[in-house]
């Protein structure tokens, strides 16, 4: 039988007490990193060394090998790649409706609708005025009033479509921002890959750069819907649909045309604000369709009847649009000029002051289908235009809550599996410890044993 | 299960954050008072809001129309009350002048003046206004309907009506243009003068007809205004009833159930106190503690 030379002992206790002491270096770096957002638990793999001598064969026995100690050979990261793709989904999904969902509440905020004060309550208060006039015509402070109604109602669309145009300018400039934050982080990713790349061809894993590139692709995650293909040479290609953004270590500048031309987009903040900013586009539209059946309605009958002084063909509204809609201010300096008076056949030039035949008429607008409202009253289109809203919205805020519970549950998974439990860390940690201590305390007993050796054949010092 | 630091914060934020969320929610309805204040927080619910607010604000202006069309009926009436009372007086002087048929000619004179100051009063009733306007001149609200000392009492008012909307495409006629009314009273009366003067009992006789003829018109004119009163005052009592029930159906859809509210409002604390004091004790211990370098 063959024995290992007399300082393998020493060797062997030497390996044990490095092992311990790079353990130790990875759960300190663990327990430092516990809250460090993208960081990925790693573990020190401590194998076996290079096997020493062999036993030799005796007595028909196989010869066995001494074991040559403990190295670390690899440092591996609790990634799961897997899961990592499943949270970055999920992400998206919940970024997308949380998104719409914000915006589609910012525009109920701006139609602040059902209350007193909204387009509503604006559209009875002006009819009502005029059913006051068919009480009252020759009243010029009841005139006022009709008027007064009139330039309410029009200020009131004119204020919720601004609220509207503020909305939209608001999705605009995140869509630029989260647009800018995409190409940024994909010219952060193929420079990461760049490094990456080298050091996988000199057979080194560069974990932090990992978990930055990880880092970048889950925020990237919450902006556009991400695939990603992991190449042999370490780097990862990144696309949106198939829209490229990285391949290898070039970046490519990606614009919301083309990924909508191609129907990439479908997740992340970006997609959820081009929903939202084509929701509020249809909005002003409709409102649009509101502010010019009114004006082009109420004009049709105020233009054809007569003033309380002879006038005719005036009109009571000007503008054509939710933004122009506005109280004709010949009529505000002179309201005796509403037409609340049948035309009268000449030679007569002034109506009777309490004909209200065409303020009759102009009241019965209220309650006539339109037919460019789909043949629905001003009122019934406007309240539908609000109930559709209030649908949308809830719809979006509905899968908002149930995208953003699924994309926690993944997430508390991913940080369960590749997070740092510092508890499980200040167990390695006594462990290492105790491993230092023990081939230290062997290395002083193989110390004693040479000691001895040394001593019988020299005698005692 | 490793619960890692990061999930731990994941986790608890998250939990805390939820129990928050509901709690805002409760204290938002219970300090407003209203289960809808966006449209989303009920979409059926505000499409109900809006409509019934349109109904409400609809039935609100039929009865402001109603009262204001029965307060013009009813002085209408009035007026033409103090004209019947004058007509009854003028027809039983000529009852009392036909009667005594030779009569001096001071009580001539005297029933004769009478006669004269009942028609100029009738005439004066025929100018009645109401805010302004002279309620019977047709739509010439502005024109008095008869020139006071024009004896030829020529109506210059028109036939125009005037019409209070008191009900969904439920126009009524407020107005009494005058000249149907008063023409024949005024050409009965100025008759009735002519021949009391002249001292002919029997052409006073036959002026009873035309006095009693002009009076059967004014009673049926008169007694349409009350028949209109009677159904206005229906309309607005049913218009008070249509407002509750719409209110009522308003408030079941619109306001907050406060105790169901304010019982969930408790839960909701109750749960988030719970979440914040599971985050403040889950940080508490730590394996750290007990290891003791040795």
């Amino acid at each position: 039988m063959t024995i290992p030379g007399t300082f393998y002992g020493l060797n062997i206790g030497l390996s044990g007490l490095n092992s311990a002491q790079a353990a130790q270096t990875v759960t300190g770096n663990n327990i430092s990193n516990a809250g460090t957002a993208g960081y990925t638990s790693e573990t020190a793999d401590i194998q076996t060394g290079v096997p020493g001598p062999t036993t030799g064969p005796s007595d028909g026995n196989i010869a066995s090998t001494y074991g040559g100690g403990a190295i670390v050979n690899t440092i591996t990261r609790a990634s799961n790649q897997y899961l990592d793709a499943q949270v970055q989904n999920a992400q998206s999904e919940s970024s997308a409706q949380t998104a719409l969902s914000t915006s589609l509440g910012d525009v109920q905020n701006s139609f602040n609708e059902p209350s007193t004060t909204g387009i509503n309550a604006a559209i009875s208060g002006f009819f009502t005025s005029i059913d006051n006039l068919q009480n009252n015509p020759s009243s010029v402070g009841v005139r006022s009033t009709v008027v007064d109604s009139a330039a309410a109602l029009a200020q009131t669309i004119q204020t919720v479509q601004g609220n509207l145009t503020s909305n939209s300018a608001s999705v605009a400039s995140n869509i630029t921002s989260d647009l800018n934050q995409v190409n940024t982080i994909g010219q952060q990713i193929a420079s990461l890959n760049v490094q990456i790349q080298q050091d996988t061809a000199e057979n080194i894993q560069p974990n932090s750069l990992l978990d930055q590139r990880g880092l970048l692709i889950n925020n990237l995650s919450n902006l556009v819907n991400v695939q990603t293909i992991s190449n042999v040479n370490g780097s990862v290609n990144v696309s949106i649909g198939s829209t490229d953004l990285v391949v290898g270590t070039t970046s490519d500048t990606v614009t919301l045309a083309a990924m909508q031309a191609r129907g990439d987009l479908t997740g992340g903040s970006l997609y959820g604000l081009t929903q939202a900013q084509a929701s509020i586009a249809g909005y002003q539209t409709n409102l649009d369709k509101v502010a010019s059946t009114i004006i082009s309605s109420v004009n049709a009958v105020q233009q054809t009847g007569m003033g309380l002084d002879g006038s005719t063909n005036i009109p009571l509204f000007t503008g054509t649009s939710a933004s122009t809609i506005a109280v004709n201010p010949t009529l505000t300096n002179n309201p005796s000029e509403l037409a609340a008076a049948a035309v009268v056949t000449p030679p007569a030039t002034t109506p009777p002051p309490s004909d209200v035949s065409n303020a009759v008429l102009m009241g019965n607008v209220a309650t006539t289908n339109q037919a460019a409202l789909g043949n629905q009253t001003i009122s019934n289109y406007f309240n539908n235009m609000i109930t559709n809203l209030g649908g949308q919205t809830k719809a979006a805020q509905t899968a908002a809550t149930d995208a953003t519970a699924s994309a926690t549950q993944l997430t508390n998974q991913q940080a369960s599996i590749e997070g740092v439990s510092v508890d499980s860390q200040m167990t390695n940690m006594m462990i290492y410890q105790r491993s230092y201590q023990a081939s230290a305390q062997f290395i002083s007993t193989q110390d004693d044993m040479l000691n001895t050796l040394i001593n019988s054949i020299f005698g005692t010092s | 299960m490793q619960v890692t630091e990061s999930y731990l914060s994941n986790y608890l934020s998250t939990s805390v954050s939820t129990s928050s969320t509901l709690l805002t929610q409760a204290e938002n309805e219970l300090s407003s008072g209203l289960a809808v204040t966006q449209p989303s927080d009920n979409p059926a619910g505000t499409a109900q809001i809006l409509g019934l607010n349109d109904s409400l604000s609809n039935v609100a202006q039929y009865q402001t129309d109603s009262t204001s069309a029965s307060n013009y009926l009813s002085y209408t009436d009035s007026q033409l009350q103090s004209v019947q009372n004058l007509l009854t007086q003028a027809r039983s002087i000529a009852v009392s002048a036909a009667n005594t048929g030779t009569q001096n000619s001071a009580s001539e004179a005297a029933n004769a003046t009478q006669v004269s100051s009942i028609i100029s009063q009738i005439a004066t009733l025929a100018n009645s206004q109401l805010n302004g306007n002279y309620i019977f001149s047709g739509t010439q609200t502005s024109t008095e309907p008869y020139t006071p000392g024009d004896t030829t009492y020529t109506y210059k008012g028109n036939s125009g009506a005037m019409t209070a909307t008191v009900g969904p495409s439920q126009e009524m006629q407020i107005n009494t243009p005058g000249s149907a009314v008063f023409a024949p009273i005024f050409s009965a009366l100025q008759t009735l003068q002519t021949d009391i003067t002249s001292g002919s009992g029997t052409k006073i006789s036959s002026d009873l007809t035309g006095i009693d003829t002009a009076n059967d018109n004014l009673s049926q004119v008169r007694a349409n205004i009350g028949s209109n009163v009677n159904q206005l005052s229906d309309i607005n009592s049913r218009l008070g009833t249509v407002t509750g029930d719409l209110q009522n159906q308003l408030s079941s859809v619109q306001n907050a159930d406060i105790a169901q509210v304010y019982t969930q409002l408790q839960t909701d604390q109750n749960v988030y106190q719970a979440s914040l004091e599971a985050t403040a004790e889950s940080f508490k211990y730590s394996l750290a503690d007990y290891i003791t370098s040795s």
